[in-house]
């Protein structure tokens, strides 16, 4: 009879599989349930793009509540929003090649540490984000000079705004800083900051009773509506000022135009005395960001193509503002 | 009893790489499975004949939480899909952040300081259910919502020819031309 093989150990071995299997699933339920806590607590970091964009649309809602939105209600209006719809999509798909990363955009703060201080997650969630439905951009039926963005992709230019450019260049400057802080998640910065803070302090916060879900997020979404009339931070600002600055040049706007409307802006403060509750005293001084922008298209010789920058060019962009704004 | 030096290591090695390989092409070949994280009515969600908006022309539309698979193939920041569209097999580009491993949906979320009611409640992320509640509670709410309803569906009309369901390869139309006639692009 043929002997079967068994090695000495073998009875050891798999007494020891089996033990190991065993601990093994203990093990993995254990860390399981350990790595769904994680989750779970790391959860309210990461939002979905179609909750970014109801975010988005409770934030426009109070915005509109205060400002008048133009309503598209004949040839001129239509005209209008068409354009500035066309201006921001055009963008953002002529700016592919512009950096978001932290470290480039915060070149204006000196300390290094300070320069990263969004942090590997911010910036993360930067690289991978994306709009449920695209940009939407509305004008608002106010001379008053403000723009605000959202999460979620709407953007909103009042008419005094608009007035304040001589050109579509310039137009093109503030609908790149406007689309600069959605692109680098400002707004749902502001939101989780919020959210974790659980602040729920707007004024209109009578709107709403009780504290059902839809109440709750009622009054989270004003508060971060109201907060944003108030203007993003100073950090936030130059941000948006460096990748727009980088923006308009690679689609072939001139880059100085950020310059000049920064200074109608500075100008328009001191003609109409801008109150402490106003939405512009809570930039950083306009003329620390005009050096900065000066300095950055110098230190990075920003230019467009040139071809984007000849007579015709410029022209064929000017009538077509002219003709929608004018 | 030496047995290892009997036992057959080249088969079972040739076995190995033979199984490493089949992996190996079935990933390349098959694609990754993955999810549409974009609505259908985002510029976004045009599959294009080429790797940039500006030269593609558009073969499909794809809907949010449709199946795609990736071919393995990338530039820039477009990747290549094989997708069904109106029972047609469509090969094309789409961006990589418009596409997720998972679908989307709405998960029930906690804060990091746990325990507090008011932000697990919210936590829940907001969507059309949440957004619905929020009207119903709230004339004021509603009244101003509705005018973002209304502000939505002339932009909507304008860009995309429909209030309610806008073409997306007709805004990226607008897109396209209003650089061209800008002479903004070479």
């Amino acid at each position: 009879m043929k002997k079967k093989f068994q090695h000495p150990l073998a009875g050891t071995l798999l007494a020891a599989i089996l033990l190991f299997g065993l601990a093994g699933c203990k093990l993995f339920e254990a860390l399981s349930e350990g790595v769904s806590a994680l989750k779970q607590a790391k959860v309210a970091d990461s939002y979905d793009p179609s909750e970014e964009y109801y975010i988005g649309r409770g934030v426009s809602a109070v915005i509109i509540d205060k400002y008048a939105p133009v309503e598209a209600k004949d040839n001129r209006t239509e005209r209008q929003i068409t354009y500035v719809n066309e201006m921001a999509g055009y963008v953002e798909a002529a700016t592919k090649g512009v950096t978001r990363s932290a470290f480039a955009l915060g070149s204006h703060i000196s300390n290094e540490k300070d320069r990263n201080s969004r942090g590997e997650k911010a910036q993360e969630r930067v690289a991978n984000l994306v709009l449920y439905k695209g940009f939407q951009v509305g004008l608002l039926q106010t001379e008053e000079v403000t723009a605000f963005a959202t999460p979620g992709g709407f953007l909103w230019i009042s008419i005094g705004a608009v007035n304040l450019c001589n050109n579509e260049d310039e137009l093109a400057a503030i609908v790149c800083h406007e689309l600069a802080h959605i692109i680098l998640n400002h707004g749902m910065d502001n939101y989780r900051a919020a959210y974790k803070g659980e602040i729920f302090t707007s004024t209109l916060g009578g709107w709403f009773k009780g504290d059902g879900e839809g109440s709750i997020f009622g009054r989270l979404v004003t508060s971060v509506a109201e907060d944003a009339f108030k203007g993003y931070n100073p950090e936030q600002e130059y941000e948006a000022d460096a990748w727009g600055t980088r923006a308009l040049a690679a689609a072939g706007y001139a880059p100085e135009a950020m310059v000049k409307v920064l200074e109608r802006v500075e100008a328009y403060e001191k003609a109409n005395d801008v109150k402490e509750e106003d939405y512009l005293a809570h930039h950083p001084p306009i003329s620390n960001r005009v050096k900065y922008v000066k300095d950055l298209i110098t230190k990075e010789k920003l230019k467009p193509n040139p071809k984007t920058m000849s007579g015709p060019a410029i022209q064929a962009r000017n009538k077509r503002f002219e003709e929608a704004f004018r | 009893m030496n047995w290892w030096k009997k036992f057959p290591w080249r088969r079972v090695l040739a076995v190995v790489l033979a199984c490493a390989a089949l992996v190996f092409a079935a990933t390349f070949v098959r694609g990754e499975a993955m999810f549409v994280g974009v609505d259908a009515s985002s510029p976004d969600a045009v599959v294009l004949s080429e790797p940039d908006l500006f030269d593609g022309e558009p073969l499909g539309k794809l809907v949010a939480n449709q199946e795609v698979e990736t071919l393995g193939q990338s530039k820039g920041e477009y990747v290549k899909i094989r997708v069904v569209i109106n029972g047609k097999k469509i090969e094309g580009w789409v961006k990589r952040l418009a596409l997720r491993k998972e679908p989307l949906q709405s998960q029930p979320r906690v804060t990091e300081a746990s325990g507090a009611k008011q932000s697990a409640q919210a936590g829940k992320g907001l969507n059309d259910k949440i957004e619905k509640e929020m009207r119903e509670g709230s004339p004021e709410m509603n009244a101003a919502l509705k005018r973002v309803d209304d502000f939505e569906a002339s932009r909507n009309r304008l860009m995309g020819g429909d209030a309610k369901n806008p073409d997306p390869a007709k805004q990226n139309e607008h897109y396209k031309t209003f650089g061209k006639d800008g002479q903004l692009r070479n």
